[in-house]
This record gives C-alpha cells, sequence and structure tokens, in this order.
C-alpha cells in the first residue's frame, strides 16, 4: 500500500512560524509534524510516499530527501498553485500512480501510529477517519448510519454531530477517475462517489489525531508527542550534579551543565549548551545546536534549531523559531491573550510569547503574554513588547 | 552510511558486473571504501579504501562469479582501511558478510568469541557475525540448505541492534541469506536471480519486482527466488511492489539536480562542521588536530596548498588567519608549489584542502611539503582518503556525499573548518581577548541560519542569473576577504554555465580588464560593511560609466547600493568577516539559476571530473 500526503499549503495563520516553512515542517517534539506521519505510515510498512509539495517545497526535500533515513521512498508532486484538496490529489496521483488502495493524509496533523493500522484495515470501498471535535463547524461533519457515511457536509454553519472528518482516507486506486478538473476541494469528490453507490466506510478514533490551526496547537502536539517519551536518556557530556525527574531525553554532542534541573517529559536535540543552573519544566522541546544559558527558567516550551536563550531568562508557555536570539533576562510570563487571526478573534487562556525566526530580542525586555515577534524582527533592550511585525525594529 | 548489495542467480558469471554497477549506484550512500566477493566453488574477496572504480581495477576483468555480495562505505568514525572494508569472513574464510549498522553487543560477543578461539582480523563489528555463524555451521552434521537456514536464525538471534545483512556460505553455491533490523534492505527478484540492496537504484536495471524487507524478517534468496521468514522460522509473505518511477530523480529528493540539493543543504553543511566542537568555555575551540598545544602554539607561519574551489576557500582561510592570529599565512596552487623547491622554506604548517582528499595535486604538494619539514593538517570530506591518510593530522569538514560535480556545500564546510582552525590558534597563540573570541564563536555558530535566509531568496537570484544567462562573458569584483569569493564567484559560473568569468579584485580591474568592459558584460560586486566599502563603491562607479550592468550582491542595511548598481541581492548583515559565506551561497545559485537558464548539463559539466585524480 502506499501514501500521498497533502504538503503543498502555507498555514497563514500559522504565522510567523510559516513566512519562512510551510506548515508540515514546523518542528514539534524534535521532528517536523510531517515526519511523524512518515513515522507512523513506515510503522505499519506503508514505505512508498508522494508528498505532495508545494509553497516552499525545498524546505521538505532536503530535509527528507529520497527518505532513505527513515526507511522510506518518498517522491514528490509539485502543486504549483494551492486550489485545494482534491486538485492537490490528483496531482500526487499522477507521480503515485497506485495499483493498489492507498492512503491520503493532510501532512500537517498529529497521528498515531494505530489511526493508520486501524485505517489501512477498515471495511468498505473507501474509508475515511472520524473523530469528535468540540467545534464541528470548522470541519466536514458526517452524517452516518452505522459505519457507513452518507455524506460530508463542508463547515455548516450549524452541525447536526460533532462526529467530524479528519480528511485521512483510503481509496482504491482508481479514485483518480472521479476527480475532474473543477474539482478543488476533495470532500465534493468524495461526496460524488458516495452518490455513485460507492460505499465509505468511517473509523472513529479518540485521542490519536488532532489538527493544527494557531501556533498555541503546537504546544498541545508537543506535549502529546512528548508522553510518548519512556526513558530518559542522557549524553556523555553531562556534568555531574544535574537533577532529572521523569522522561529527558538528550541528543550526543549536548552539554548539560551542573546544576540543572530538568523535570520531564523534555527532548533536548544534539550539539546543545544548556546551564549551569538552568531550570527546565516539561514539556518542553529544544531542538539541535542551541543554548540555554545560567540561571534561566523554561516551562513548557518548543525551541527550536539554532536559538539562543542568554541568562537568566524566564520563558513559559513560549515558542522561539529557529535562529531566534534573546538577550539576558528576557522574560515571556504566561497568561491570557487575545488574537485577531484571519478576522476571527481567538481567545487564549494560557500563552507565553511566539517569536519568530531569527528574531533579536534585548536584555531585560519583557515580552506580554501573547505576544508575537516576527521573522527577523529586533526589539531593543528594556521594553515591553506585544505585537512586532516581521523583519521590524524596535528602538 | 553504507549501501550493501548482493546476487545470487543461476549462471556462472556475471555477477562482478552487477554488484559494481550496483555500488557506483550506491555511491550517493558514501563512496570511501569498497569491497566484494565473487562465490563460487570458492570465494574471492577484494576490498579497497576508495571509490568503487578503484574497486573495479583491482577485481579486473577475469574474475566473475554467479554469486556475490558487495559493500561501499561512508566512514563517520574511524578511518576506513582495506582490513576493515566489507566483505569480512570467518576464520576457515567460508562464511562472507557484508552489514550496514551497527551490532551493538558485539565486544561481549567477540570476547566470548576469541576465547573459543576464533581469528579476528578487523576491527568491526561485522566480522563477529561471520564467526558466530561459523560456529552455527560448525555444530551441524550435514551442511544443507535446510540446517544452514536454520544456523542462520540461530546466529541471528545473537544479535542486538541495527543491522542490514547479507551472507553467503562456501559449499552452498546458489543461496544468500539476510536479515534486516532497522537498517534499509530490500530484495530484487529477477528472470534465474534474486538480489538484495540497501535502495531500490542498485537493482531497478535488472528488475522493477522488489519485495521491502521489514525489521525482523529473515530471507533465503536463490536464483529461483525469495524465502522470508521471522527469527523463529514462521514463513512471512509479503508481495512484490513494482518501482515504476525514475530512480535518479528519488536520489535527487525533488530537486533537479544534485547541485541545487547540495546548495540547499548549506546551512546543514555548516552545523555539521561546527557540531561539537565549540564550547563556551575553554578551550573554546576543540579540534583533533593531531597536535598538542605546545605545537600549535609555536606555529609561526602556513602554507596552504589546494586547488580549484579549495583554492578559494584556502584565501579566505589566509585572510582570517592573519587578521586573527597575525601570523604570515602563503597560499599556493598545489600545482605549482612543487616547482619552487629551491627556495629555503622555514617548516612550519601546512594546511592541504580537498574535497575528495584525493585530489592528485594536493597529494603531489602534500608529500612535497612533508619532505620540506612541514607539518602537515588537512581538511577534507572523506574520512580515511589518502590525503588525509597521509597528513599529521586532519580536520574533517564533516559535510556528508557530495555528488555535483562543483562543490557547494563542502565549500561552505571549507570555510568553517578554516574559520575554526583560526580561531584555535587565536585561543592558543592568545592573540584575540577571550570575549572577543567568544562573540565570533557565536557569530559563526548563527551564520548556518544566515545562508538559510540567503537561499530563500533563490527567486529573486533566479530572476537576476537569467539576465547574466544572455552574457557570453561575466566578471566578478570583490575586495579583502570577497575577493577570493569573486574568484569562486566566476569559477562556479564558467564551469557549469560555459560563460566566461573572471573574478578580479575590485582594484585590479582598471589595470587592464577595464578594456574588456562594454554594455553585454555583466558585471558582479560583492560589497560588505568593512573597510573598503567606499573604495569598492568607487570601483563599482568606474565600472558604471563603461557601460555594464552591475549586480551587486551586498548586506541588508547596505543602504547605498540601489544607487551604484542595476540589480541587488541582498544576503543578512553579518561580520565583514563571515560574509564569505553568505557571498558565496548567493553565488551559487546565481551560477545555479544561470546554468538552468541556459540548458546546461549542471551536475556533469563537459570536461570535468569530481575528484581530479590526475596531475
Amino acid at each position: 500500500m502506499q501514501a500521498i500526503l497533502l504538503a503543498a499549503g502555507e498555514g497563514k495563520r500559522l504565522r510567523p512560524l510559516t513566512a519562512t516553512r510551510p506548515k508540515v515542517m514546523i518542528p514539534v517534539g524534535g521532528a517536523p509534524l510531517i515526519e511523524h506521519v512518515v513515522r507512523a505510515l513506515v510503522a505499519n510498512g506503508i514505505r512508498d510516499i508522494t508528498l505532495v509539495v508545494g509553497y516552499k517545497r525545498e524546505r521538505i526535500q532536503t530535509h527528507f530527501q529520497d527518505g532513505d533515513d527513515w526507511g522510506a521512498d518518498i517522491r514528490y508532486a509539485v502543486q504549483d498553485r494551492q486550489l485545494g484538496t482534491g486538485h492537490a490529489l490528483a496531482v500526487g496521483l499522477e507521480t503515485a500512480g497506485p495499483q493498489e488502495d492507498f492512503l491520503v493524509l493532510p501532512g500537517d496533523n498529529y497521528v498515531t501510529t494505530g489511526l493508520i493500522k486501524a485505517l489501512v484495515q477498515a471495511k468498505g470501498d473507501l474509508a475515511l477517519v472520524s473523530t469528535r471535535s468540540t467545534t464541528p463547524s470548522k470541519y466536514g461533519v458526517l452524517e452516518v448510519q452505522g459505519d457507513t457515511v452518507q455524506r460530508i457536509q463542508e463547515k455548516p454553519s450549524l452541525p447536526t454531530t460533532r462526529l467530524i472528518s479528519t480528511g485521512i482516507y483510503r481509496l482504491p486506486p482508481d479514485f483518480g477517475g472521479h476527480i475532474s478538473a473543477d474539482d478543488l476541494a476533495l470532500t465534493d469528490v468524495v461526496n460524488r462517489t458516495i452518490q455513485n453507490g460507492h460505499r465509505l466506510t468511517h473509523v472513529p478514533v479518540e485521542n490519536a489525531w488532532q489538527d493544527i490551526v494557531y501556533p498555541w496547537d503546537l504546544l498541545q502536539v508537543n506535549h502529546r508527542i512528548l508522553n510518548e517519551l519512556a526513558d530518559t536518556r542522557l549524553p556523555e557530556t553531562t556534568e555531574e550534579g544535574v537533577m532529572t525527574r521523569g522522561p529527558v531525553h538528550v541528543g550526543d554532542g549536548t552539554i548539560l551543565r551542573s546544576g540543572s534541573y530538568l523535570i520531564g517529559p523534555i527532548r533536548i536535540g544534539a550539539h546543545c549548551d544548556i546551564g549551569p543552573n538552568v531550570v527546565i519544566r516539561g514539556p518542553a522541546t529544544i531542538g539541535d545546536h542551541s543554548t540555554v544559558g545560567p540561571f534561566s527558567d523554561l516551562e513548557n516550551v518548543t525551541l527550536m534549531d539554532n536559538t539562543l536563550v542568554d541568562t537568566g531568562c524566564v520563558l513559559r508557555h513560549t515558542i522561539l523559531d529557529q535562529g531566534a536570539r534573546l538577550g539576558p533576562r528576557v522574560s515571556a510570563d504566561r497568561g491570557p491573550a487575545v488574537f485577531d487571526i484571519e478576522g476571527e478573534f481567538q481567545h487564549i487562556h494560557d500563552l507565553g510569547a511566539v517569536i519568530g525566526g531569527d528574531a533579536f530580542v534585548g536584555a531585560n525586555t519583557v515580552l506580554e503574554p501573547g505576544a508575537m515577534i516576527g521573522v527577523g524582527a529586533s526589539v531593543a533592550a528594556n521594553r515591553t513588547v506585544r505585537r512586532v511585525p516581521d523583519g521590524a525594529h524596535v528602538v | 552510511m553504507c549501501g550493501i548489495i548482493g546476487i545470487v542467480s543461476d549462471a556462472h558469471s556475471g555477477a562482478r558486473e552487477i554488484l559494481l554497477n550496483g555500488l557506483e549506484r550506491l555511491e550517493y550512500r558514501g563512496y570511501d571504501s569498497a569491497g566484494v566477493a565473487l562465490v563460487d566453488e570458492s570465494t574471492a574477496i577484494y576490498k579497497t579504501a576508495g571509490r568503487v572504480a578503484a574497486l573495479r581495477r583491482m577485481v579486473g576483468a577475469s574474475a566473475d562469479a554467479g554469486t556475490g555480495i558487495a559493500h561501499t562505505r561512508w566512514a563517520t568514525h574511524g578511518p576506513p582501511s582495506e582490513t576493515n572494508s566489507h566483505p569480512h569472513k570467518d576464520c576457515k574464510g567460508r562464511v562472507v558478510v557484508v552489514h550496514n549498522g551497527i551490532i551493538e553487543n558485539f565486544s561481549t560477543l567477540k570476547k566470548a568469541l576469541q576465547d573459543d578461539g576464533h581469528q579476528f582480523v578487523s576491527q568491526t563489528d561485522t566480522e563477529v557475525f561471520a564467526h558466530l555463524f561459523e560456529d552455527e555451521l560448525a555444530a551441524l552434521d550435514k551442511v544443507d540448505l535446510e540446517n544452514a537456514t536454520a544456523a542462520f536464525r540461530r546466529t541471528i538471534s545473537k544479535l542486538d541492534g541495527q543491522y542490514a545483512i547479507v551472507t553467503s556460505v562456501a559449499g552452498l553455491p546458489g543461496v544468500l541469506f539476510a536479515a534486516r533490523s532497522h537498517a534499509p534492505l530490500l530484495a530484487g527478484l529477477a528472470d534465474g536471480m534474486t538480489l538484495f540492496a540497501s535502495d531500490a537504484t542498485a537493482v531497478v536495471e535488472h528488475t522493477k519486482q522488489v519485495v521491502y524487507l521489514e525489521d525482523g524478517d529473515l530471507a533465503v534468496a536463490t536464483p529461483e527466488g525469495l524465502h522470508l521468514f521471522d527469527i523463529d522460522g514462521k514463513t512471512i509473505e509479503r508481495a512484490p511492489q513494482t518501482i515504476s518511477w525514475d530512480i535518479e530523480d528519488a536520489q535527487k529528493g525533488g530537486y533537479d539536480h544534485f547541485m541545487l540539493k547540495e546548495i540547499y543543504d548549506g546551512p546543514r553543511a555548516i552545523n555539521d562542521a561546527l557540531a561539537g566542537r565549540l564550547f563556551p568555555t575553554p578551550p573554546h575551540v576543540r579540534l583533533e588536530l593531531g597536535m598538542d598545544d605546545a605545537r600549535l602554539r609555536g606555529i609561526g607561519r602556513i602554507l596552504i596548498l589546494a586547488c580549484g574551489t579549495s583554492f578559494h576557500a584556502g584565501m579566505v582561510g589566509k585572510y582570517v588567519i592573519e587578521k586573527l592570529v597575525g601570523i604570515p599565512v602563503e597560499v599556493a596552487y598545489s600545482s605549482e608549489y612543487r616547482y619552487g623547491s629551491e627556495v629555503r622554506e622555514e617548516p612550519g604548517l601546512a594546511v592541504a584542502i580537498s574535497q575528495s582528499g584525493e585530489t592528485a595535486d594536493t597529494l603531489a604538494a602534500l608529500r612535497e611539503a612533508r619532505s620540506r619539514g612541514h607539518t602537515v593538517l588537512s581538511v577534507c570530506n572523506v574520512v580515511g582518503s589518502t590525503i588525509a591518510r597521509e597528513s599529521d593530522g586532519v580536520l574533517y569538514i564533516q559535510s556528508g556525499p557530495e555528488i555535483g560535480v562543483a562543490a557547494t556545500k563542502s565549500f561552505l564546510g571549507q570555510l568553517c573548518a578554516l574559520y575554526l582552525l583560526a580561531f584555535r590558534l587565536a585561543e592558543i597563540q592568545g592573540t584575540l581577548p577571550a570575549s572577543d573570541l567568544r562573540e565570533l564563536e557565536r557569530g559563526l555558530q548563527h551564520t548556518s541560519r544566515l545562508v538559510d535566509q540567503v537561499l530563500q531568496k533563490s527567486e529573486t537570484i533566479a530572476e537576476q542569473a537569467a539576465l547574466i544567462a544572455k552574457a557570453d562573458s561575466c566578471f566578478f569584483l570583490g575586495r579583502q576577504v570577497l575577493y577570493p569569493i569573486a574568484l569562486e564567484g566566476a569559477l562556479k559560473l564558467k564551469e557549469i554555465s560555459y560563460i566566461h568569468a573572471e573574478g578580479y579584485s575590485g582594484g585590479e580591474l582598471k589595470h587592464g580588464p577595464f578594456a574588456l568592459l562594454t554594455p553585454d558584460t555583466p558585471v558582479v560586486a560583492l560589497l560588505a560593511p568593512d573597510g573598503v566599502y567606499s573604495k569598492m563603491a568607487s570601483n563599482i562607479i568606474e565600472v558604471k560609466a563603461r557601460g555594464p550592468q552591475v549586480f551587486i550582491v551586498t548586506t541588508a542595511s547596505d543602504t547605498e547600493a540601489e544607487q551604484l548598481g542595476d540589480h541587488v541581492i541582498r544576503v543578512p548583515d553579518t561580520e565583514a568577516i563571515f560574509t564569505p559565506l553568505t557571498h558565496a551561497a548567493a553565488l551559487h545559485l546565481l551560477s545555479y539559476h544561470a546554468a538552468a537558464a541556459r540548458g546546461c548539463e549542471i551536475d556533469k559539466p563537459r570536461n570535468l571530473a569530481k575528484s581530479v585524480t590526475v596531475e
């Protein structure tokens, strides 16, 4: 069986994290979102994988190359314009040319290995993974009878059930024949195949899937992924007097300095420099080649590759994109925040800051709860900031 | 990373070519040593600490068989040598094996085997398998397919770790055994033969029907087909899959060319070159140079030997070392160095730079330098290559295999290695305050992000490259640390796009080459916020007056560039000393896109080879 992953989208609502990469490449729990999907597929013996790429596709290609490092054979299909999931699938099918049933998945969802297994084994000509959502009106809502889906209603204003489609399907090899040139959404094609008498079953899952729409969703998915950490692994470069509680997984070449106190689940990448006397309270993920200076106190954070947190910073519920640098004693405490994202107000109870790639924040600056610092922005010392656009300089 | 391949056929010949061709196709997984075993009535093993081409010469045209196994390696730890190259065999030479991965419990197993009197010839974990299998086979009453299969299962059950293993047993012609655990392995099914390989690339010439082995799978292959089973001997059914795509395209990972793929590997190459070498506490720079501190402290002059792109890296190295350490550095073309033999040289440190470590001119220069009493440090990518082996110390750039003929990521890796060397010397000779050094280290660590940002300008650069692609001749200008980058930009453009290109120091243009400037000769000028900015600016104004289109590569905060040139490529702000990295990345993209616009064969430019092994 082969799989087609839809990975061409930009993910505007996740800016500034998607300014430099497609949504699927945002690192969560130590690897890009889509890598977790690829791993789940390979764990089910599905190695022939076609990635439909578009927006900043070189990020995906440079990461996976030919897939060898994951035991997969990865091919790429380029969707030049992001016209919709139906179109993306048609593009993917041209490259994949499946001879048997295949899976199609969004590359930007969190999925478990078990979810894939259940879908592979499902009955019916077509199958999809369903789940219950507290906000069904944002998804395709399912009308079902038993395990058979009768219709998918795309983003209804008054949903009749909480059962939604995850957009993850198992489809027959000739499915491409149902897609016409003006089909943009996959849901339309699927509804038409149901009308033509094909049976679509749904496989309900709980806690095995999560959509990522806004930056703060990443902290939740990070938590889910880190919960799978079982053991503590510390590198040889760990100094005496480092205390760990719960699973803490640290990559090779990373120096953990004396007096540091790490409460798992924590994953730290390779060649980092942590401490001395750093407190990290999980869930926390730190990428490769990053530095956390002395006396910093971190809680529920995601620091991506090549980040720098200088002496005495306090960061809670905060995301630092790759290459972001914080001067000494920068603080980002957690608290309630309101966002206007793409014309929609979002109330978040508990968020620190989201700091874009290669941004710089000067010493003693306070980032308010919900602060968003744009890509490549810089903030001088001793400021209090909330919104800084991409490339802006706060002097 | 390694590549393995095995074949069993019903013929008595043909395995040699299939294995060697397969190895060549696996070379993208690594190519610092290779070996092949041809299994007939007896087993002949050939190995070399070199590329497959060398192995091919060694095997010759007469040796052949119907069955065999082969291996190509990319060493990440420890030098490759003939002894450590695969295939490995047991005491009697009856079992031969190739392996990709790590047998984690090998030291325990090895000790027990040695206590039982087994003789080990290599330091590898792989050899343990051969001896274990030997013991299991020796315990059999009769070595037939069924018994040997059971013995193979018992052998595999003793191993912990990650492995893809393919092995054969003398006396059982026409049979290969294989096992997979967390390392890639597939089987190819063809008429009258069965193959194993790390990657479909190696078998696709012979068959498009493949079975992907899963972790925990064991296999017996005969010319007629494949039998899969688990560790308890229970048969496993796996349906063959048909490969319908172009394998070479797959290796390029979605890019049109290896060169572009490798340009995008640049940020990673920088991270890998610096990984584990910079520390915030003394010694800040930790390099295994094979020289003690006293020796490093005593270095009073440096001679850099290199060719082509490596020579340009060496020129940057000269500037950086002279600036930070204050000792004189001479950079010589490897091919010319030997001829100045009458000059009396004071022995010092010679640094030989070669990506492949096999560049014949640099090797000859290195030997000459040693004979003149220099201590030789080499900067190489390929672990255990000839230049690396013949040097007193090696600074590996750790860039991974580079396939495109035009060096790109390895150039960035070489620059990083030379920055590290300069930092180390500055540190140990105390020529820089520790705080300045620490700032420089942080700056260097941040350059992978800067190069990453340059790569995001690919589309803008492509638009400008399309203009340059129309020209027959092009000039590159730079001063100080960007002068070698002007040379490198010109070299890249000429080698892949076949546009005549020259690099000049900004000040030199008016001493002759000015006569060549016309509105049809684009000029690419490299600017940085350094002490020579205003000098470069006036050079550009002089150029502009002769009518050429001027392309400027400069940093983000330069506010004057638009007034100076017609087209501007901006790279992120950084210390002037690190601009070679950002500007080189921009020029690599510029050359690539110019060549692409002209429809050139980018990965294999005419008349050129990746590693120049003739003088």
